[in-house]
């Protein structure tokens, strides 16, 4: 029968695959990862939430009912071409953790500016660079607040110091690649993965690299690293959680030891470990977190799977380390027995780095949704930062 | 994610994105060749079917005369008719419409995985690179050479380009041109017009909007298809394009001379010389007639009589010897001969 109508059938057919074709490519800002939106997690002080909403906006909420108190839009959004479906396009997505130090909230943009908002003010106080047409590449990483200085890593393959107060620029370090990690300090010295697959220590006051050569992994690193009685713990995309010497440089250990071995991490270490009484607690992308010996990397129990890729940064809150699995469950690990306990399932997506105050945690899903989560009962209460 | 995005995921997307990122290590760590690399290993193993795919089209065009003539024969009033007649003419010339599209779709699933595959891989988001975690195999190589560098031959593979941009709608516009068949059909005439330029309109757009990796992707795939088109089914379309352009000389010669021409007389050469001097039937006559003259024995005789038998045994008489004959009297006298009056209408002075 459709050979009787075969011509109509075949311009048909060809206009089937054309729309196909342009379909496919015309939705693409519509699934995920098709525009930058950002992952940004909060910070907490006195009553006070500070959360980065997926719109480009500094949230500010009351901590105990969630409501509004004010939001400072970091560049103004604007409208939607009308190409994919996206209503408005964010003009600075938020990646990093917004960082709090006296009267300012410090956090990064994917459109390449580094913004200080006055908490008093309720505006922003500086950007760098402050020229309206100036940008520097995308920023992915956190920012880090010490010593009145700001630091950031760059797309650029830069690692930024300005003034905390001004936004002045002091220094900067060019290293091999982009950087999307987010710097941490200890002392005087800045530690920073770039993917050139090096991690570096940098002199926070001169900007000059404090060890003879980098630390070289085979791998990207992304991972934000954790610094912690004299040892930078870091993941690389090479699937190993290594231990090296804050001073020298210098490997201590590294997990997996044997490559071969059957039950390594299958996929990139991508989450900030915690560190809890010598116990390192390091989430894969496999979905597992793997529970290792701080002193020497051994494994202290079996890795425990959580299901779905882990990348949001767990956190310590009380005696429980606290898990968000991407696919939305998450889970407190027990801190004494190693034992995992499913709190809730927010059956929304997490990449957020997770924070804590006064034993819940808080989460921020990919819907832009704030979930005040109960460590204890598994409560939950959403506070809207759309 | 559903059992059939898993099986899409496993069997189509995983292998391609590995292979990609394999390819763009062994290619000297560039994403650029490594796209065109496997955008001609794709299309390579994709050849039977494309091939097949084009000797259907093909074959289907030659039939659209003779499909047109059953429309007309049988018209919109006697549909099944038409309908069992073409399907017997189909029968007849061993062509299956279904052979232009099957192929075709068969190679869609394979097309769209190499475009998501290639997307994938660009990872320009921090949430597509995060993505791309979940589609690598545990090869060393494979996470020792991410991320892929987007830079190639100076440009960015991650933004757009307008250059590549206007490749891709060349190419795609060439290849359209290649495959429409001339039509007597107003509606397909039309359809195949808007499909020529539609189609390279909205993926010249879309280059410009995504990142050039796809448009290099599709510029090469492009370059491919038109070089199987070309050897499959010839240049089509772009004929008369390619075809060399006449010259000053080739026009005048095809146009109709104007009756000026013949005015003009041009400048003649040896042949048409040659040609002019070959005497014509009357003028061997005459000197046949001359000759016999010369030979008369008595220099007042009359005109002879040449019977027809004598003219016709009559050969060519060369140029030169008109010159050599030329000496005495005789030529005068055929002149006097010449400017005598015939008498009566149309009848011969009868001889005696």
């Amino acid at each position: 029968m459709w050979i009787k109508h075969n011509k109509v059938l075949l311009g048909k057919a060809l206009f089937l695959l054309v729309i196909l074709l342009l379909g496919g490519v015309t939705v693409l800002g519509c699934l995920p990862g098709g525009q930058p939106e950002g992952w940004p997690g909060g910070v907490v002080a006195d009553n006070t939430l500070f959360v980065g909403s997926m719109k480009g906006k500094l949230v500010a909420l009351n901590k105990s009912d969630g409501s509004r108190l004010w939001e400072v839009t970091l560049e103004t959004a604007r409208e939607s071409s009308g190409f994919g479906c996206a209503s408005e396009i964010t003009e600075a997505p938020i990646y990093g953790t917004p960082v709090l130090d006296g009267d300012l909230i410090y956090a990064g943009g994917y459109n390449g500016k580094i913004y200080a908002i006055s908490w008093s003010k309720r505006a922003r106080e500086w950007r760098y660079p402050s020229g309206e047409g100036d940008y520097l590449q995308p920023i992915v990483g956190g920012v880090v607040v010490s010593g009145g200085k700001v630091y950031f890593g760059c797309s650029d393959g830069k690692v930024y110091a300005l003034d905390a107060g001004t936004g002045d620029w002091e220094w900067e370090f060019q290293t091999g690649d982009k950087i999307w990690s987010t710097p941490a300090i200890d002392g005087n010295t800045l530690y920073i993965g770039s993917f050139d697959k090096k991690l570096y220590a940098i002199d926070t006051t001169t900007g000059e690299e404090k060890w003879s050569e980098p630390f070289e992994t085979e791998g990207t690193i992304a991972s934000t690293l954790l610094v912690y009685d004299g040892t930078v713990y870091i993941g690389s995309f090479d699937r190993h959680l290594y231990a090296i010497d804050a001073t020298s440089g210098e490997q201590i250990w590294q997990f997996p030891v044997d490559d071969e071995a059957e039950n390594n991490p299958g996929n990139w270490f991508w989450a900030k470990p915690v560190i809890y009484n010598n116990t390192i607690y390091a989430g894969n992308l496999d979905g597992k977190v793997y529970i290792l010996n701080a002193g020497t990397g051994a494994e202290v129990v079996d890795a425990i799977d959580l299901g779905s890729p882990i990348s949001s940064s767990p956190v310590l809150a009380g005696n429980s380390i606290v898990v968000a699995a991407e696919g939305g469950v998450v889970y407190a690990i027990d801190t004494a027995s190693n034992e995992q306990k499913r709190l809730v399932d927010l059956e929304e997506k997490v990449f957020a780095s997770l924070f804590t105050s006064d034993g819940v945690v808080y989460v921020h899903t990919d819907e832009d949704s704030l979930y005040v989560v109960d460590v204890q009962t598994g409560a939950i209460q959403e506070f809207n930062i759309r | 994610m559903g059992i059939i995005g898993g099986i899409w995921t496993a069997v189509a997307m995983q292998p391609m994105i590995n292979i990609l990122i394999v390819m763009s290590s062994w290619l000297f760590g560039s994403f650029g060749l490594a796209i065109i690399g496997l955008t001609i290993v794709v299309r390579g193993l994709m050849f039977p079917l494309t091939i097949k795919q084009l000797r259907a089209t093909k074959a289907m065009q030659s039939l659209q005369p003779k499909i047109a003539e059953l429309q007309k024969k049988y018209g919109k009033d006697n549909k099944d008719k038409l309908a069992k007649e073409q399907m017997r003419l189909y029968k007849e010339s061993g062509v299956s419409p279904a052979g232009c599209v099957l192929p075709m779709l068969v190679q869609l699933p394979v097309w769209i995985a190499l475009f998501w595959s290639i997307m994938r891989v660009l990872a320009i988001t921090p949430e597509q690179f995060l993505g791309l975690s979940q589609y690598l195999y545990s090869w060393p190589v494979v996470y020792s050479v991410l991320p892929l560098s987007n830079e190639f031959i100076g440009l960015n593979l991650a933004e757009g380009n307008i250059l590549l941009a206007i490749v891709v709608g060349c190419t795609m516009w060439a290849q359209q041109k290649m495959v429409v068949a001339p039509s007597a059909d107003p509606k397909q005439k039309a359809q195949s017009q808007m499909m020529l330029w539609m189609m390279p309109l909205m993926f010249g757009f879309l280059s410009l909007t995504l990142p050039s990796g796809l448009a290099l992707y599709w510029t090469v795939s492009n370059g491919i298809t038109i070089i199987i088109q070309y050897f499959v089914t010839g240049w089509g379309g772009l004929a008369g394009l390619i075809a060399r352009k006449p010259s000053i000389r080739d026009k005048l010669a095809a146009r109709k001379p104007p009756v000026t021409d013949n005015l003009v007389a041009r400048k003649p050469s040896i042949i048409d010389k040659l040609i002019a001097w070959r005497p014509s039937i009357r003028d061997r006559k005459y000197k046949e007639r001359i000759a016999k003259v010369e030979e008369a024995p008595s220099a007042d005789a009359g005109i002879a009589e040449v019977s027809s038998a004598q003219e016709e045994q009559s050969g060519y008489e060369e140029p030169g010897d008109k010159q050599q004959d030329s000496g005495g009297g005789h030529l005068a006298r055929l002149k006097a001969i010449r400017r005598q009056p015939r008498k009566g209408k149309g009848h011969r002075r009868k001889r005696v």
